[in-house]
Order: structure tokens, then C-alpha cells, then sequence
């Protein structure tokens, strides 16, 4: 049998960080699927949160207002919401530690690649 | 006349050239050999069988490639023995059961050529999920 080695990278460390970075693209991906992005969207969730633990708050009740809700129908979403996120970000963060870790000690790219692979489905789903 | 020069250990054609018959001998130089050529023939469809001592120009083979991806690797079961295969800046020497691994994702470029007897041939293979 006659192998040839293709490779990109010239050292097993710059594949490592090709995959480990390819993991947190992967994990921000799976993130983004249920959040919205930006910083302000980021700011706005946070402080919907902090109103709703304090029973009520100006964000409430505008959303109440504007959704033809009670200010209890919103509290409730936003601590749902929030609890929901709380499960799936935790899934998620614990993937990609556990993949990273794998990768760091993986041996060869097409280790790697197999594993941040298994990630992306495993994220996809 | 239209000569065909050819390599006598290959059979590769490496020119093709016109000349008056009396000058035919002089238009090869060591190594090489000539056989007389028709208007089709050219050093990229056409080589030289050599047979039994003869010398006949033939049509270059198409390679007809099939190869499997498994992973990062690309997987050649039964590509003739000898053909140069090369890819990303490096080569191998192809011997019947050839593997190509590379190391992320993404769409290479694979040569195969090298043997008279057959047509070089460029595949785009796109591997992982680039």
C-alpha cells in the first residue's frame, strides 16, 4: 500500500487548533439556533430575566403590553425560557469541553476530525 | 515525413515532428526512438507499445479512476502500478492499493499521471465537510 500524507498543516499542533477552534464554531452554531445574536439582544434577555425574578419590571410589561398579555404571562415565559436555555446551554458547553478535551488528546488529524465531526451532529441534533 | 519521438524505456511520445525521410535517424537523441506518425497523433492522446521488439502507436488508456472516501482519506484500489500520484506538494508512486490522507476537511486536487499507457487525469475530491 503507498500513502500520501496531504496534510494542510505541517505539525500535529496546528491541526489541534484547526479542530479545537472548529469545535467552538460548532458550539456557538448550536447557541445561535435558539438565541438571537447581538450583544444588545444579549443586554435586553438578561435584564427580561432580572425583571421577571423581581416580579415585574419596565421590559415586562412592554412586552405584556405589546403581546396583549398579562405582566404574570410574560414573567412566566421569561423564566421558562430562561430555565429551558439553562438545560440546553449546559448540553452544549459540556460537548464542547469534552470534545476539546478529546481533541487535545487525540493523536492524529483524522482523530480529530472525527471527533469534531461527532460534535457537529451530535449538535445538530 | 511525420515522425513521432518517443522514450525507448516509457514509451511516452516527447515531441512529434516533421522532417524529410532522410533526416528521420537525427531527430531522436539518446533514449529516444522515432515511428512514423499520422495527422492524429500527438503526445497527449497517443503513446508508444512497445512489443515483441515492435514499436506501435496506440491510443493512451482513459484511467476510468474509482476511489472511495473513508474519513480524510481517499482510498484507490485499482489504479495500474506506477503512475505518479501527487497532491498538496507531495507524491507517491502509485502500487495498486493507494491512499491519499489529508488532515482538514475541503476540496484537493489529485494528479495521476505518469504512465505512457495511460491519459493523465485531474480529480476534484471534496472530503469531510469543508
Amino acid at each position: 500500500m503507498a500513502t500520501l500524507n496531504a496534510f494542510f498543516h505541517t505539525t500535529l499542533k496546528e491541526a489541534e487548533r484547526h479542530y479545537l477552534n472548529a469545535v467552538d464554531q460548532a458550539a456557538e452554531s448550536a447557541r445561535m439556533r435558539h438565541l438571537t445574536p447581538g450583544a444588545g439582544q444579549s443586554m435586553t434577555y438578561e435584564a427580561k430575566h432580572q425583571e421577571a425574578l423581581a416580579g415585574g419590571g419596565p421590559m415586562i410589561e412592554a412586552e405584556a403590553e405589546a403581546l396583549g398579555v398579562t405582566t404574570q404571562d410574560v414573567i412566566d415565559s421569561v423564566l421558562l425560557a430562561r430555565k429551558q436555555w439553562q438545560v440546553l446551554g449546559a448540553q452544549i458547553e459540556a460537548s464542547r469541553l469534552k470534545a476539546k478535551k478529546d481533541i487535545r488528546g487525540a493523536t492524529t488529524a483524522a482523530e480529530m476530525h472525527r471527533i469534531a465531526s461527532e460534535l457537529q451532529n451530535q449538535l445538530m441534533l | 515525413m511525420r515522425l513521432a519521438i518517443y522514450n525507448k524505456a516509457s514509451g511516452a511520445i516527447t515531441r512529434v515532428v516533421e522532417c524529410h525521410e532522410s533526416l528521420a535517424k537525427m531527430q531522436a537523441s539518446e533514449g529516444e526512438a522515432h515511428v512514423a506518425a499520422s495527422e492524429d497523433i500527438n503526445d497527449v492522446t497517443h503513446y508508444v507499445a512497445l512489443k515483441g521488439g515492435g514499436a506501435v502507436v496506440a491510443k493512451r488508456q482513459s484511467l476510468n479512476t474509482h476511489y472511495a472516501l473513508e474519513g480524510l482519506k481517499v482510498i484507490f484500489r485499482a489504479l495500474p502500478a506506477g503512475l505518479t500520484l501527487s497532491s498538496q506538494g507531495g507524491s507517491i508512486i502509485t502500487d495498486g492499493y493507494d491512499v491519499v490522507e489529508f488532515d482538514i476537511p475541503g476540496t484537493y486536487e489529485i494528479k495521476l499521471f505518469g504512465l505512457a499507457g495511460y491519459l493523465d487525469e485531474t480529480l476534484e475530491v471534496t472530503i469531510g465537510n469543508p
